[in-house]
């Protein structure tokens, strides 16, 4: 519980220092900004491992295989760094930019993905 | 939580911005540039340090 109160104060203090930068100089305002979310980041990366470790043992139950689940993790950081970054650009203003990032994102996410499709093909063309 | 870096860039930050100022009011446009320019290739140095071991993090608690 005290973990969100002291991000959304730290992001609360980060706010204010990057706003009252922004006139004068903007770039140091975007530095705070991307320094801050590497920071949060640090403290947020461990309990996503929890999840991580946690949601593991629960396909070890099932007995499924684990590289079928691979991708799925792969897949899932892929999305939250491209939406992260594409969103600082978009504070930067540059929105063509942004929209690559997102772009860019999606196709690096189907290219992991091609194995498990594979596996799903070969799979029903066993079957069949 | 490390809140000592991120005063630190606003520290640098606002430094540039009060030298770019000054600079700019006494008439000296293309110094301040370079203050400017200085300060954010310091703050880069730091921020990417910060940004490669945090990758190095995703990758090794995520096992890629």
């Amino acid at each position: 519980m005290d973990e969100i109160i002291r991000i959304s104060f730290y992001a609360a203090i980060v706010v204010v220092l990057a706003l009252s930068i922004k006139k004068i100089s903007p770039q140091m305002a975007i530095m705070i900004s991307l320094v801050a979310l590497v920071c949060v980041s640090f403290y947020i990366i461990p309990m996503a491992a929890d999840i991580k470790r946690y949601l593991e043992s629960i396909i070890k139950g099932t007995g499924m295989d684990a590289g079928v689940f691979a991708p799925l993790f792969k897949i899932c950081i892929i999305s939250v760094i491209s939406k992260i970054s594409s969103d600082v650009c978009r504070d930067a203003g540059e929105n063509a930019l942004s929209s690559k990032i997102e772009i860019a994102g999606a196709v690096i996410a189907i290219v992991n993905c091609i194995p498990l499709f594979d596996r799903v093909l070969s799979m029903i063309a066993s079957m069949v | 939580m490390q809140v000592d870096l991120i005063f630190k860039v606003a520290a640098i930050g606002i430094l540039v911005s009060v030298l770019n100022q000054l600079l700019i009011r006494s008439g000296r446009e293309e110094q301040a540039l370079m203050t400017t320019l200085a300060g954010l290739i310091v703050v880069l140095m730091i921020i990417v340090q910060e940004i490669s071991r945090l990758f190095s993090m995703i990758k090794t608690t995520f096992g890629f």
